[in-house]
């Protein structure tokens, strides 16, 4: 088993204060690389904090302890200055809605070379070619097209692409994905998440997943983590988690969907 | 649908167009629908399908731009005195209530609209839907904001079920709630039935199958399939329905990440 | 899926008290106030009468802010002056925001081709600064307190007009409108009922906003000798009588636009602060 690419070691994240009420409570554990590890939960189960916590994008009246060990150093206790280096560039990002990290009056090709050109120190020629293989490589037809156009121009689903895209080309060793296909179209959800699963099956990289779509994390998990409350309530591979849930919890979470699944599957006994 | 009683809602050829940036966008275009009394049609699209129009055209929140509704055998158009035979529930649990206003408060407003003045009366029967929909008592004196999305969501269905409407159009009345909640109100949606006709908008075929007796599959403001869900989820005739409902994450099925590029990639 | 179930922001006295600069406002508006009620009581000599000392005479011990070209003893006249200036205020605020709101409640339920001409309406007028609008309709209704008060609180109205209809149009779109529409409710029921209610907060505070600006109007009437008409005394009506006197007698411009000055800076300061406290965006805990 290969050393983990990041490790979260009794992380607490309260508000208010290191007495405030705790949104994440003393939750560990590891991503390692090239895997696809989700974490799932509804909402008010700490999940956003626990991301935002990765990030150190948490808003300033939130208290953090605990450590984020990556790549040698403990993202909990990073300054702001050298966080900025590792978010983007080594931790990709993508959000729930593209159009809140897409600039809406840049060109995609503005977006997309910016950072190899501050980060990697391309020349603008250079950042062009990188950002225009990425669009292709999310399977975007006609990436010089895309390169050209403004966000607003881009329906949802292209978007999304583009943020994926965007977040390759600085080469992370992981992607963060925060709920990626919550404000899709169902079938451009299908397409995202063969597109994450492409993407670690191609280059290798890790991917956390946080979703509450528990159907999702059924599809394209490796390992599960399901959290509630603030707390990590079961973990393991997708598996023992989805087919043999020892949680109550999970079990309820998988058992909910599988009731509205259970309406899609056509009655043999009809007709 | 060789049906003697005659719809309660019989909508032809709704087209509407909106304005958007200097263009025509066309939302709806020739339309058909039918809806039995007691009968809930689900309505089932993707974002920009005009689903959602065609709820707020029958709710009288939009007009159309052609076509023709007939509300019980009446038109649509202009008749003011449909407003009460039409409620509707609608996605956002938060935004749906009014935040300043006892929910007793809002749910005599509503019955309020169609004639019925007498407070006493009005609170008195929403104490009851309010119990009907598994809320407590009290719920009658507290405000929006004490409540989960959820409850919410059980406090708009009482308020839409308080005039007795001929039809509810329900607006994606699960999507922004929690899987194990969704189940809950989709429950209490299944109760209704049988009470009024329905109209249930939403993206998600899941639970659209799970409630509806009927299915119209919708794609970019025109009717693609339609027909009893059964027919619908175990032999999809059109190929985006098939799409819809292949798309659908299920539990013990995995992706391998081949079917991410289905727009080719040029080289 | 969001985790915000923020009850709505309720605006708390005690709490708004702390506030600092909510404190401020109402420290000195509170001791404006007082002095415009206890005028005549607390007012050392009578603040009409002609040689209360000798003509001119700088601040000190027998007159704290010294007296005017007639004599007349000054802190008596700015005193009294404080009614009359906060009195038009008052009154102007009260009509022109009963007007503004009603209206712009009016055009945010118009239909959308006579909203559009109702609102370019109101941004022509708005476009009048408050001060010169009023000006002009004083000069068509003649001069004199009431008509000044008349004239302050139309002038208010395309400020409060355009404010409401921007509050009113968020809550309009909001689907619990919708619902209350759907339920067949009479558009000014839900005006009144349910769209009011949920905008009064921020007009309150739009409110204090418009009162600095309605006493500066008043001032600025009466120092054009268009408002409260002499030997009653106002605050502009008391400064416009001392500019002759500028070199000789500073003190009787001084204290009455110090006294606007302080007035208008209270309800400024009340106004952010309200402000500050109910923007649900600035919803920090402090200390």
């Amino acid at each position: 088993m290969s050393d983990p690419l990041i490790s979260l070691r009794d992380l607490w994240v309260r508000y208010g204060g290191p007495q405030g009420p705790a949104a994440v409570e003393a939750v560990s554990f590891d991503v390692r690389p090239g895997e696809i590890l989700a974490l799932v939960g509804e909402s008010g189960s700490g999940k956003s904090s626990l991301s935002l916590a990765i990030m150190a994008l948490l808003p300033g009246q939130a208290h953090v302890s605990g450590q984020i060990l990556f790549e040698g150093a403990d993202l909990a206790a990073l300054d702001h200055r050298r966080m900025e280096d590792i978010r983007g560039a080594r931790i990709g990002m993508i959000f729930q809605e593209p159009m809140t990290c897409l600039n809406p009056v840049l060109s995609i090709a503005r977006q997309m070379t910016e950072g190899l050109i501050r980060h990697r120190g391309l020349t603008r020629a250079e950042a062009r070619v990188r950002a225009l293989a990425a669009l292709a490589d999310v399977g975007i037809p006609e990436p010089a097209r895309v390169m050209g156009s403004y966000p607003h121009e881009l329906s949802g689903g292209m978007r999304q692409r583009v943020m994926i895209a965007a977040a390759l080309t600085l080469d992370p060793a992981l992607l963060l994905a925060d709920e990626p296909t919550t404000a899709l179209d169902v079938t451009v959800q299908a397409q995202v998440l063969e597109l994450l699963v492409d993407i670690r099956n191609r280059t290798g990289k890790a991917v956390l997943l946080i979703t509450h779509d528990i159907g999702a994390v059924a599809e394209v998990a490796d390992r599960v983590i399901v959290m509630k409350g603030g707390r990590i309530v079961e973990e393991g591979p997708w598996e023992q988690v989805i087919r043999a849930p020892r949680d109550p919890y999970t079990a309820a979470l998988i058992g909910a969907h599988a009731a509205l699944e259970a309406a899609l599957v056509p009655e043999e006994s009809h007709g | 649908m060789a049906d003697a009683t005659p719809p309660i809602v019989d909508i032809r050829g709704l087209t509407k167009t909106f304005r958007a940036a200097g263009r025509q966008i066309r939302a709806l275009d020739g339309v058909d629908l039918t809806l039995a009394p007691v009968e809930t049609l689900g309505i089932v699209g993707e974002s920009g399908s005009g689903k959602s129009t065609i709820g707020r055209i029958l709710a009288g929140l939009e007009t159309a731009t052609g076509g023709e509704i007939r509300l019980a055998g009446q038109d649509l158009r202009g008749a003011r005195g449909a407003a009460a035979k039409v409620q509707m529930i609608f996605q956002d649990p938060y935004a749906s209530l009014n935040p300043r206003m006892p929910i007793g408060l809002q749910i005599h407003e509503t019955l309020r609209g169609s004639g019925h003045r007498d407070r006493v009366a009005n609170l008195a029967r929403a104490a009851e839907l309010l119990a009907r929909v598994g809320l407590p008592p009290d719920a009658l004196q507290r405000y929006a904001h004490e409540f989960s999305g959820g409850q919410r969501q059980r406090i708009a269905i009482a308020r839409a079920m308080s005039t007795d409407p001929a039809v509810i159009v329900a607006d994606e009345p699960v999507s922004a709630l929690d899987v194990s909640i969704r189940g809950q109100i989709l429950d209490l949606m299944r109760q209704m039935k049988g009470h009024t006709a329905c109209l249930f908008i939403s993206h998600d075929m899941a639970a659209v199958a799970s409630l509806c007796d009927r299915i119209l599959v919708l794609n970019r403001g025109r009717v693609v399939e339609t027909g009893p869900t059964a027919q619908i989820i175990s032999n999809p005739r059109d190929p985006y329905t098939r799409a819809l409902l292949e798309a659908i994450p299920r539990i013990g099925r995995r992706r391998t990440g081949t079917g991410s590029t289905p727009m080719e990639t040029l080289a | 899926m969001t985790d915000t179930a923020l009850p709505p922001r309720r605006f708390r006295l005690p709490a708004a008290l702390r506030h600092w600069s909510i404190a401020t406002g109402a420290v000195i508006l509170a001791v404006v106030v007082l002095a415009a009620i206890l005028a005549p009581w607390v007012a050392p000599y009578d603040p009409f009468r002609m040689g209360s000392g000798p003509r001119l005479s700088p601040p000190g011990a027998a007159h704290w802010f010294g007296t005017d070209e007639l004599g007349r003893d000054l802190f008596s006249r700015v005193l009294l002056g404080a009614r009359a200036s906060l009195g038009i205020g008052l009154a102007a605020v009260v009509a022109g925001l009963g007007l503004g709101v009603s209206f712009g409640l009016v055009i945010a339920f118009c239909p959308a081709r006579l909203k559009g001409l109702l609102l370019r309406i109101v941004d022509v007028v708005y476009s009048f600064p408050d001060t010169l609008l009023a000006l002009a309709l004083v000069a068509f209704l003649g001069p004199g307190a009431e008509n000044a008060t008349l004239a302050i609180a139309i002038s208010l109205i395309p400020f409060y007009a355009r404010v409401t209809y921007g509050l009113a149009a968020v809550e309009r779109a909001k689907p619990y409108v919708e619902a209350a529409q759907i339920a067949g409710t009479a558009p000014t029921r839900i005006m009144r009922v349910q769209v009011l209610p949920n905008i009064l907060q921020s007009l309150i505070v739009i409110g204090s906003i418009g009162f600095s600006s309605a006493i500066l109007s008043a001032a600025g009437l009466s120092f054009l000798g268009l408002g409260v008409q002499p030997p009653s005394p106002e605050w502009g009506s008391i400064l416009a009588s001392g500019r002759n006197y500028i070199a000789r007698a500073p003190w009787i411009l001084i204290f009455p636009g110090l006294a606007i000055c302080l007035t208008v800076l209270s309800f400024n300061l009340i106004g952010d602060g309200i402000r500050d406290l109910t923007d649900p965006k600035g919803r920090r805990r402090r200390g």
